[in-house]
């Protein structure tokens, strides 16, 4: 048995509105897993019924070996760090950290270390008495994080941490919360609709769509080898057609693909950056192109629509409206049978 | 920027227009004659003395008090709540609810006494301490309730769910986490209800009787029958109470920006 476990979860909204459906995880304890998806996915939803801020319409939530789907969220010890960090306006750093200890009894003396050292592991030793009103963003979010963290939850759930920080700040962070899940051996549920985030910081990652999981697979894996149109296109291959007979389709029109495919393949997709332009079978006219320095990223009308290439910056002679060939390589084609 | 003459002039006439009645009261009040007379002919503290030892007024401002105090501080323990309710549960038909709570501002006060007698006094057959005192409450409540509610609305919702998260029961947090986070608007309620039921005739005319009136009820009593300046004191007084009251509050806790 894994140490968290959702078992055919049901969510939604009000009456009618369903979130999420059916949904089966399985998280190992130390593991730190990412929810993935756009919004509306049913990736917040879910990580919401699992604190128990919205009840399960059906199923249930194992954790550590014991059922918490019907608990009290204040009975199931499980730590979350909200987007805004929610930290308490009206109390200082110590006291927003040491807030969980107190509701827990705990005597001064231990309080007080406890508080300290999670103070000084997030690194803001000597902001005990700042108000949250005096920090900035950053560091409002290692005092969310220490105040989740301080009263040594069996899990730890993440809701967008970083998506208020700037992008230096991010990334930053991003080392960090790894540096301390390694360091505490913590359980950790991460959502986010970053998929190079996911990617950075997950032992595995889970894909969401429409309340549903599309893909569950470690990093690797999900960005080589996506399994369905979906993943793909969020893992940048950007371009994706259906495959028929030897023939890619798209907007109608369709063009020959020299490979035979496995039997069973259903589309064909491409990263921009796989993409040969100005050599090639297949030719088509330019929508636009865009320098990103080493290299030009074209947009190129072509019989099966739209498609997305890249070649280096020194090459690339040709402007909006031109003629160009360019070729899909069938050797780099990610090939999905779903 | 220079203002123009004409705007500096209305401002002139209306400060003459909002102050000019209360310098008229006030002069009258340290007058030293036997009659209400402006300006008075000899200025004293004779009326002031008169009406700070006087039985009926000592005792009407008494139940002012006390009935002030109560109703405020029961118009509180309903409106909060309510005004939680409202702002983290919005009910069905919410907008029904908030005109209900605006209706003691729209209908005249008159009305609401007049109805509140009809119910109290002749139905019911309430005492008047008691009739008057929830008069005083049901008055006070929608005042309560909109303070607070302005400012529940303005605190955020994922607070409390972190402080649930971490171990608070709903009362908890709401002790803990709500009632800091709004403390001066509850503040803020409780002095603008207080003066409301301190200052309040219509609903206190139909509701007083026999033996038991509040301040403003016994002072147009005793206007109605004697013309001396003691009620010109008395307003005097209680003018400058109110003011220090409303003063206080506005530099300790900026009630205007709730209103």
């Amino acid at each position: 048995m894994s140490y968290l476990e959702l078992h055919q979860l049901a969510l939604g909204y009000g009456k009618n509105k369903t979130a999420v459906e059916q949904l089966d995880l399985a998280v190992e304890q130390g593991e730190l897993i990412s929810l993935l998806g756009p919004s509306g996915c049913g990736k917040t939803t879910t990580m919401r019924a699992i604190a128990g801020l919205i009840d399960l319409r059906a199923g249930s939530i194992m954790l550590d070996g014991r059922d918490i789907g019907r608990l009290p969220p204040n009975k199931r010890n499980i730590g979350m760090v909200f987007q805004s960090y929610a930290l308490f306006p009206h109390l200082n750093v110590f006291d927003n950290v040491a807030f969980g200890l107190r509701l827990r009894k705990v005597d001064a003396v231990t309080l007080r270390s406890k508080v300290e050292r999670v103070i000084a592991a997030v690194g803001l030793s000597g902001f005990e008495t700042r108000l949250p009103a005096q920090m900035s963003g950053g560091q409002q979010q290692r005092v969310a994080l220490a105040r989740a963290i301080v009263i040594e939850p069996k899990l730890l759930l993440l809701d967008e941490p970083l998506s208020n920080l700037d992008a230096k700040l991010r990334v930053q962070m991003r080392a960090e919360l790894r540096r301390i899940q390694r360091e505490l051996g913590i359980t950790m549920l991460y959502v986010t609709h970053d998929q190079e985030e996911a990617l950075a910081l997950s032992d595995r990652i889970v894909v969401m769509n429409g309340g549903k999981i599309e893909q569950l697979d470690v990093p690797e894996n999900l960005f080589n080898a996506p399994r369905t149109r979906f993943v793909a296109n969020f893992m940048g291959f950007e371009n994706l057609f259906d495959y028929r007979d030897g023939f890619l389709h798209g907007e109608g029109g369709k063009l020959p693909f020299a490979v035979a495919p496995p039997d069973g393949t259903v589309c064909a997709g491409w990263r921009p950056e796989r993409v040969t332009v100005g050599a090639g079978p297949y030719s088509g006219t330019v929508l636009s192109r865009g320098f990103l320095g080493d290299d030009v990223e074209y947009l190129l009308q072509t019989p099966v629509g739209p498609v997305k290439g890249m070649t280096a910056a020194t090459a690339a002679r040709w402007r909006e409206g031109d003629s160009v060939d360019f070729a899909l390589p069938a050797g780099e084609a990610l090939l999905l049978q779903a | 920027m220079k203002e123009g003459l004409f705007s500096r002039a209305m401002l002139w006439l209306v400060f003459l227009f909002l102050l000019g009645p209360f310098v008229i009261v006030f002069l009258a009040g340290f007058s030293a004659g036997d009659t209400l007379a402006f300006p008075p002919t000899s200025y004293s503290l004779r009326w002031i003395g008169e009406v700070l030892a006087s039985d009926e007024f000592q005792r009407a401002f008494r139940t002012s008090l006390e009935i002030g105090l109560l109703a405020t501080v029961i118009a509180l323990l309903l409106g909060v709540p309510v005004a939680y309710a409202m702002s983290r549960m919005p009910p069905p038909g919410m907008g029904v609810i908030k005109q209900i709570l605006t209706s003691p501002l729209i209908i005249p006060a008159m009305l609401v006494g007049l109805g509140l007698l009809r119910h109290f006094v002749l139905v019911v057959d309430a005492p008047v301490f008691l009739g008057l005192l929830i008069g005083h409450i049901g008055l006070l409540t929608p005042y309560a309730v909109r303070v607070v509610y302005a400012s529940l609305v303005n605190l955020r919702v994922d607070i409390e769910e972190a402080a649930i998260t971490l171990g608070a029961s709903r009362l908890q947090t709401f002790f803990m986490i709500v009632l800091p986070n709004i403390r001066s608007a509850v503040i803020a309620a409780f002095f603008l209800a207080f003066v409301t039921s301190f200052n309040q005739v219509p609903v206190s005319l139909f509701l007083t009787g026999p033996g038991i009136s509040t301040l403003p009820i016994e002072m147009l009593g005793h206007m109605e029958n004697s013309f001396d300046p003691s009620i010109a004191a008395l307003s005097t007084l209680l003018v400058l109470f109110t003011m220090a009251f409303v003063l206080v509050t506005e530099k300790v806790l900026g009630i205007s920006k709730y209103m």
